[in-house]
């Protein structure tokens, strides 16, 4: 395969700039990104100053975001905001891209409200940018926020979806920890754990009746180990149960409903 | 061992993170239970890889006719640019790199150079099993102690001290006996047997930074012993672990082993079914063993604690040493 690459690219030229460049690119294309770095590399190696060199670097760039390598991309792109070259942008929006993929959201935003700083009027590249901005406040469940990005984007979907998303019925982790904290296991119930929620009140039934008959037989030392041992945890627990429910239970639904409009995107 | 766990399982454990405790998995920490068996789980035996068919990790020679551009593929630009790649810590590629030198290099002395190079690149990457198998396929032929030496630091690496001892005390060349001398001590120090490393040492005092080595004879090591701390847990539940350094742990087992012994007391008195007094005697008594078996775990951890910053300061030192031989004289000649 590669010998046929080879072949193809490297015979027609006479330069060896060129035949480098056209090999590591056809390793490109064909998504063999580790050896495509490597021949970029070797590129930038041989030919540091030739004009081409800053293309080269863009692509080593790419490169090893695809090889997954971001220390390396991210010191490719070092070199290439040093020698101003117009590519360094590029190379910042895929590194940018790269972020949120991998769910690096503080490292994309970072990279990307610096594209925003320095971008020229381009309306259009600044509102892709603030797209990206959206996405990103809604992975992280924060609709205010992409509200205002999709709105500076003029994207009207999902504006329109955002408002959906507002409007979703969510559990109160507030009022799930007060029910529980009046009759344990109501509040679990509410959060949509019902079989959780009966065996606390259970449990925590079971031990106020011991108390109880302990206090009744004048017997304090059963009651206060029943009350230290069993009881404080079990209601304790019941209430700590409904909060992180109720709180698991709206992360749920705000994954399943942002996972469509955040698919749109990719 | 459950019984030791609970009662580790308290407040003061945050002190010992780092120290005793490795890692934190949900703002909690993290401590599997192997890190306290009383016995030391076998390691994995290197024997069988040894006795491996050596691989050959390099096909033959093949034709190297209808090249399109010749230029990329001279032996001397491919090593300048695997020298660079190797250089920028870029170990992977440089591997790659290496081996197309070996493959194109009709030169002896330039192969066996593109093979020392590919097994430093494995060794830099951390994968020891291709190092040790590059290394292993080195022609013999004039460079048996360089052979030798590259595989006692790979041993090193493995945890094989005695083999790597083994290996190195073979080496007889000249330019190689500073490093091996090295090695020799590290390998004693990694074992934690710090005097016989320091004395390694001894002999090579013309360097002033390995003439600190020295004095790192581990005498002044603070120790706890494990027998003494269980005879102590023995007889006071906690004092075995507050004698090990570690007072949160035994106040709160004291405290925990004191109430359940209190209640099995009061019951002895006033339970005339005695059932609920056999329950916390039961507890008491286990809580106690666990005590037990606890506090001979933290004096030996205390130890390891101790033994372990020690090595990091001596290896601080010797880390700065550039291991790798000169490989250049295969270069120029």
């Amino acid at each position: 395969m590669i010998l046929f690459i080879l072949l193809v690219f490297g015979l027609d030229s006479n330069t060896k700039q060129s035949f480098l460049l056209s090999f590591a690119d056809s390793l490109y294309s064909v998504e063999d990104y580790f050896a495509s770095a490597t021949e970029y590399e070797r590129f930038l190696y041989y030919f540091p100053t030739d004009s081409n060199s800053d293309y080269a670097r863009l692509k080593l760039c790419l490169s090893y975001l695809k090889a997954n390598e971001p220390t390396k991309a991210e010191k490719t792109f070092g070199e290439l905001e040093k020698t101003f070259s117009s590519y360094s942008r590029n190379a910042q929006l895929a590194l940018a891209k790269y972020y949120i993929q991998s769910n690096n959201y503080y490292r994309a935003k970072t990279k990307i409200t610096e594209l925003i700083s320095y971008a020229s009027s381009d309306s259009n590249e600044v509102q892709k940018l603030n797209r990206l901005l959206g996405r990103i406040a809604l992975a992280e469940f924060d609709f205010q926020q992409a509200e205002n990005y999709f709105t500076l984007s003029s994207d009207s979907i999902a504006l329109k979806e955002i408002q959906n998303l507002k409007r979703l019925p969510r559990k109160s982790p507030m009022l799930a920890s007060i029910l529980s904290t009046i009759l344990p296991g109501t509040g679990e119930i509410y959060s949509g754990h019902y079989w959780t929620g009966i065996g606390a009140f259970l449990v925590n039934g079971l031990s106020i009746a011991g108390i109880v008959y302990s206090v009744n037989k004048k017997n304090y030392i059963d009651a206060t180990l029943i009350f230290s041992i069993f009881f404080s945890r079990f209601y304790l627990g019941s209430r700590q149960n409904a909060f992180d429910f109720a709180n698991k239970s709206n992360e749920d639904l705000f994954r399943r409903r942002t996972k469509i409009l955040i698919d749109s995107f990719n | 061992m459950t019984a030791d766990r609970l009662q580790r399982c308290n407040p003061s454990a945050w002190q010992y993170l780092g120290a005793y405790y490795f890692g934190l998995r949900d703002t909690r920490i993290f401590d599997p239970p192997e890190n306290h068996y009383l016995l030391a789980a076998p390691k994995p035996d290197l024997s069988a890889m040894n006795g491996h068919k050596l691989r050959v990790e390099i096909e033959a020679e093949k034709s190297r006719s209808a090249i399109p551009c010749p230029w990329l593929f001279e032996p001397v630009n491919v090593q300048n640019f695997a020298d660079y790649l190797f250089n920028s810590h870029d170990f992977e590629r440089a591997c790659a790199e290496y081996k197309r030198l070996y493959f194109l290099s009709t030169d002896k002395r330039i192969k066996k150079y593109a093979q020392l190079m590919m097994g430093e690149s494995y060794l830099a990457n951390k994968e020891f099993k291709n190092a040790l198998l590059t290394f292993s396929n080195l022609d013999d032929s004039g460079f048996i102690d360089l052979k030798r030496y590259n595989q006692a630091r790979i041993y090193l690496e493995l945890g094989e001290y005695q083999t790597a001892r083994q290996t190195l005390f073979l080496i007889k060349d000249t330019n190689l006996l500073r490093l091996t001398q090295i090695l020799i001590g590290w390998s004693y120090f990694r074992e934690k047997n710090f005097a016989s490393g320091a004395m390694i040492f001894n002999s090579l005092t013309d360097d002033s930074l390995l003439n600190n080595l020295i004095y790192f004879t581990g005498q002044n090591l603070s120790k706890r012993s494990r027998l003494i701390s269980t005879t102590l847990s023995t007889i006071l539940p906690g004092l075995g672990q507050i004698y090990s350094g570690r007072l949160g742990d035994g106040l709160y087992s004291l405290l925990t082993i004191a109430t359940t012994t209190t209640i099995t007391l009061y019951y002895w008195q006033n339970d005339q079914s005695k059932v609920k007094f056999s329950i916390f005697a039961f507890l008491t008594g286990l809580f106690w063993l666990g005590n037990i078996y606890g506090a001979n775990i933290a004096a030996r951890d205390f130890n390891e604690y101790q033994q372990n910053n020690y090595l990091a300061k001596i290896e601080e030192i010797l880390n700065r040493i550039d291991l790798k031989p000169n490989y250049q004289f295969l270069l120029t000649q």
